[in-house]
């Protein structure tokens, strides 16, 4: 079964049940359920592989012990068992002291999750169909759940609404190809959404983890935050099926209610990547934790205020997705852009053509690539030409991976030498940036699109007085054609 | 066809045929006339068509007792009142049942993401032939309650049957069709002919007289059109010798060919015309004086035979204006230098009376950014320094959409900006308690009202006494009030040279924003005077004569289009 038939089978049952009220709870239903059963299955994992392993649950609370037979408990039985047994006891996880860093990942998604179910007979249906149909070991791709969180989100029909979006998988990673992290740096999302981006970088890093001590510097090292429970939810799922055992280090948790001063050397990391929210607006008080320079109410500014101080000095790196209004926008963004033009190295923004975030946004957006230290030169600007043929990206026609090929030829490897002007890359220096008053969506376009070469009006109007010429044969040719089959007969 | 249509048809060829829709009505004649037997010669040698009509029942026959097919439906004779037109010796008047061994719309299945077998849908099925990517797919459980018969095999008819834009379209199921085990939808009926040419039964459906008949047959309070089945079966059809009907087939492509040719040359020579204007319009405007302004006049009339070139022209004329290549300088002309002291001593003395508030300074015009070389008089003014520019009242006062309605004092947005002007129609109003609430933002007659978010550059000079503005808009209001400059300041406003830069602030997001502040930094070319009273005389006389021109061409080319059908009728 696909997973968008598997969805739909479910939320079919569901609708069923008097408890669930709207998509949302469905879909939170959905997400612990999906996390019990794959937490259950890296457990039989962890029994053989790591040495001495205890599961912080109770035999009778793990999913193969209660769910995972379809002819188990049913009816009022299980519903009792779930919302007084099992419920109560996995919340205890996330504050009981002595629990093992792997039953506070249990306790820190169930301390938001709830059984919005009230069918105990139903509640077995939805069990015994995600037990039949979802089987995450054997699956080649991974990827997959991000596709369920897809379907998820269209079925929520609030994706954008606060400015979130599923970042295009081709984007993610592209963007870690080229920052190309080390294990051992530490790589941070501070809008980790579902850990599109920290998944993509894990399976990057994989190859260099050769150990069990490489593994756990791995673990250590990926970084994200974020602030909806239900998609946090489901970054947790993510990254324990890209094999972080314990994925405590990805918080639940707004990374802008921190006052930015809070933020010590200690909480400097090398990476950042991400795709921070934007159009969102903060609650009120938020951009109070922000300096002045830079207090305004769009989210995706003050995460840029928080990614440029996070970064560590002379190391740090970041790849940022920002929508156009980041380029030409003033106040707030002035400040930004000034610092990054002075204090970091801007070196590269990739200009994205509209619907690559179809069908959340048509916004055009932007990648922005910088480091920290260096005073910025030169920016270079590449804008993403659409393949032959399109017109723009849609749910069909999505952005690819390979497309990028052509920013990666172009690039110059890690340290962009011999960069050249083409038709789709071009530099503009910083200076004169500033002369434009930090403008750089001005700035920005690309200058071999303006010019269009008309040629001369008298070669053109020859060829113009020969088509007409040809036009004239053929219609004349087909018109005695014509005449005489009528000819013949009238 | 008589003596006299043809006499007709051949005297207006060129002329009907050069309509916007003369290529696809080429088409339908050579159709139409394929039908009436008059496109290839008949050949008495050729077994008539009552012949071939038994061969097919017997074939019929056959496919029954063999349990190929079901017990047809009885269909009724063809009656001589019924006949839509005369045929040629040898053909018959047949029903779609009596040449098919199978009609029948397909069924409703169950998709799925993806399985080995598709199911056609109207969308499928284009006049170029079987389009299989839209096709879904359909659940093996599904596929099951399909009998044989219903799989489709090549030479199958498929003929759209529902909704208005869709139906009548047809194509034939093409060779590889049978490998691959295809069923089609609800939608979608199928015809599948016995011992015919398909691509006869194709080119029949597809012309004029049968989809004139669908489109004319809209019917129900929702106008939805249906092909039912049982229409189907007893549609009529021409019926040739089976020899002559794959000449006609043949004869047809090669014809219909010939019009792919003179559609692609049409669309090149349109092409072509747009671009020879556009190079031609550069140079003038790059060098006025040049040879760019005889060209055009040479090909005068070829250039303007479209409405779009005529559009250009008028943008060139605007930007020849404020070029100063219009009109010619009269060096007896007080210098733009003396209005503008004017400008600043009304400035001066509007301040003091306390009716505007002390504009900001502008930055001076440097020599690096001036765009263009002016004539001897002229001066680079900002905008902002000329004129005074008024923003809405976007607070608290701003009146929300329950506190407009259709009378009170005109609240001016730019859905009420078209074509340069005010237009009354879906006008809105606030009420005078409302308009005296407003801060800011109220309109005088002889206002300039600009749109500086969304549609940007849409703009009109005032002409009510009375109004305010909405959020979208901004007032600029001349601190000098001479109808000259007025007009002046409105031809500035259209000039490509004004696009040009409100392009730069365009960022191709639905809301577009130019910020007053930036606006107000605009440089204007401003003439003597006098100079700019010559120069709106001018515009008003060349754009009259855009105008005539448009409804020339406009007037030719509806006549155009009557004579080709007032031809076609005849046909």
């Amino acid at each position: 079964m696909s997973i968008s038939t598997l969805i739909k089978t479910i939320q079919d049952i569901m609708r069923k049940d008097v408890g669930v009220d709207g998509d949302a709870q469905r879909i939170s239903q959905i997400v612990w359920l999906l996390f019990l059963k794959i937490f259950d299955d890296k457990e039989q994992e962890w029994q053989l592989t790591v040495p001495g392993y205890k599961s912080p649950l109770q035999s009778r609370f793990r999913w193969s012990n209660w769910a995972k037979d379809a002819e188990g408990i049913t009816g009022e039985e299980l519903i009792d068992f779930v919302n007084n047994d099992l419920f109560p006891s996995l919340k205890k996880l996330a504050t009981a002291a002595g629990v093992s860093p792997h039953g506070r990942v249990v306790g820190s998604v169930f301390e938001d999750a709830y059984n919005y179910m009230k069918s105990g007979t139903l509640l077995r249906q939805v069990i015994n169909t995600i037990e039949s149909d979802v089987d995450f070991n054997v699956s080649e791709d991974r990827h997959l759940f991000n596709d369920i969180y897809e379907k998820i989100l269209a079925d929520l029909q609030s994706a954008g609404n606060a400015g979130e979006y599923y970042t295009p998988r081709a984007v993610t990673q592209f963007m870690v190809d080229i920052l190309d992290p080390k294990l051992g740096e530490t790589v941070m999302d501070p809008a980790c959404g579902t850990g599109g981006f920290l998944t993509c970088a894990i399976e990057h890093l994989k190859p260099q983890v050769k150990n069990r001590p490489d593994k756990e510097i791995l673990q250590a090292t990926i970084h994200g935050v974020e602030k909806k429970p239900l998609p946090h939810m489901l970054a947790m799922t993510n990254l324990m099926l890209h094999g972080i055992d314990v994925p405590s280090n990805i918080r639940h948790d707004n990374t802008l209610s921190r006052p930015l001063k809070d933020y010590g050397p200690k909480d400097r990391v090398d990476v950042i990547i991400t795709n921070p929210p934007f159009g969102g607006m903060e609650e009120d008080g938020i951009e109070n934790n922000f300096p002045r320079k830079y207090q305004t109410r769009e989210t995706a500014d003050l995460f840029m205020a928080l990614i440029m101080h996070l970064l560590k000095h002379d190391t740090g790196r970041a790849a940022v997705v920002l929508p156009d209004g980041f380029l030409f926008g003033e106040g707030a963004k002035t400040t930004l852009k000034r610092e990054l033009i002075e204090e970091f190295n801007l070196h590269t923004i990739v200009r994205l053509p509209k619907g690559v975030f179809a069908p959340y946004t048509s916004i055009a957006t932007n990648i922005l690539f910088f480091e920290k230290g260096e005073p910025t030169k030169d920016v270079w600007f590449f804008e993403h030409p659409y393949p032959e043929g399109y017109k723009s990206y849609s749910r069909s026609k999505p952005l690819e991976i390979k497309e990028f090929d052509l920013e990666k030829a172009w690039w110059g490897g890690p340290s962009r030498k011999g960069r050249k002007t083409t038709q789709y890359a071009w530099k503009v220096s910083a200076k004169e940036i500033v002369d434009k008053n930090y403008n750089l969506d001005a700035i920005g376009k690309n200058p071999h699109l303006v010019e269009v070469e008309h040629g001369k009006p008298e070669d053109l109007m020859r060829e113009y007085q020969g088509i007409v010429a040809q036009l004239e044969t053929a219609q004349a040719a087909l018109k005695a054609e014509l005449m005489a089959c009528l000819g013949g007969k009238a | 066809m008589t003596d006299a249509t043809r006499d007709l048809l051949e005297q207006y060829f060129d002329t009907a045929f050069a309509a916007p829709e003369g290529i696809k009505k080429l088409r339908e004649l050579i159709l139409m006339l394929a039908m009436q037997g008059k496109l290839v010669e008949q050949d008495p040698a050729d077994q008539p068509a009552s012949e071939l009509l038994k061969n097919i029942d017997f074939e019929k026959q056959r496919l029954l007792k063999a349990g190929k097919i079901k017990v047809p439906k009885p269909v009724p004779p063809v009656t001589p009142e019924e006949a839509p037109y005369p045929l040629p010796q040898g053909w018959e008047w047949v029903r779609l049942g009596n040449i098919a061994s199978y009609i029948q719309r397909g069924k409703g299945p169950t998709y799925t993401d993806f399985s080995m077998h598709r199911v056609i849908s109207q969308k499928c099925v284009r006049w170029y032939g079987l389009d299989l990517e839209p096709a879904r797919y359909i659940t093996p459980e599904s596929l099951q309650k399909y009998e044989a018969i219903r799989f489709l095999r090549a030479g199958d008819l498929l003929w759209n049957s529902t909704g208005t834009g869709t139906i009548g379209r047809a194509c034939i199921a093409p060779e590889n069709v049978e490998d691959h085990e295809i069923v089609v939808d609800s939608h979608v009926t199928v015809v599948r002919p016995v011992l015919i040419s398909p691509l006869f039964l194709w080119r029949w459906i597809q012309s004029p007289i049968v989809q004139d008949e669908i489109e004319g047959s809209a019917s129900g309070t929702t106008n939805q059109i249906e092909l039912n089945t049982s229409t189907v079966i007893n549609h009529l059809m021409p019926l040739p010798p089976l020899p002559e009907q794959y000449r006609i087939v043949a004869r047809i492509d090669q014809l219909m060919a010939r019009c792919d040719a003179l559609e692609r040359l049409h669309n090149e020579r349109d092409a072509k015309r747009l671009a020879v204007h556009a190079a031609s319009i550069q140079q003038l405007l790059a060098a006025p004086s040049g040879t760019a302004w005889h060209f055009i006049g040479q090909h005068f009339h070829e250039l303007y035979s479209v409405k779009e070139n005529v559009a250009d022209l008028r943008k060139a004329i605007l930007q020849l204006a404020i070029m100063g290549c219009l009109v010619s300088q009269d060096p007896s002309d007080q210098p733009a230098s003396e209005l503008l002291n004017e400008i600043e001593a009304e400035k001066q003395r509007l301040v003091r009376c306390g009716m505007i508030k002390a504009p900001k300074s502008l930055p001076a015009v440097t020599e690096a950014e001036k765009p263009y070389k002016l004539p001897r008089g002229w001066a680079w003014v900002r905008l902002g320094s000329v004129t005074q520019f008024i923003n809405g009242d976007r607070g608290k006062n701003y009146p929300s959409k329950d506190k407009l309605s259709p009378t009170g004092i005109p609240f001016i947005s730019a859905l009420n900006l078209r074509n340069g002007t005010v237009v009354q129609d879906d006008l809105l109003c606030v009420s005078e308690v409302q308009f005296q609430k407003l801060g800011s933002g109220k309109l005088q007659k002889n206002d300039l009202v600009f749109c500086i978010r969304g549609s940007l550059g849409k703009k009109a000079i005032y002409p009510f006494d009375v109004g305010a503005i909405a959020s979208s808009l901004v007032i600029l209001r001349p601190f000098i009030r001479s109808s000259s400059f007025l007009r002046f300041t409105d031809i500035y406003l259209s000039s490509t040279l004004l696009f040009n830069e409100i392009n730069k602030h365009d960022n191709g997001t639905a809301q577009p924003n130019l910020s007053a502040n930036n606006f107000m930094c605009f440089l204007m070319p401003l003439p003597p005077l006098s100079e700019q009273h010559r120069i709106a005389a001018k515009i008003d006389h060349l754009m009259a004569l855009c105008n005539s021109l448009e409804h020339k061409i406009e007037a030719a080319s509806y006549k155009q289009a009557e004579l080709l059908n007032s031809v076609m009728a005849q046909v």
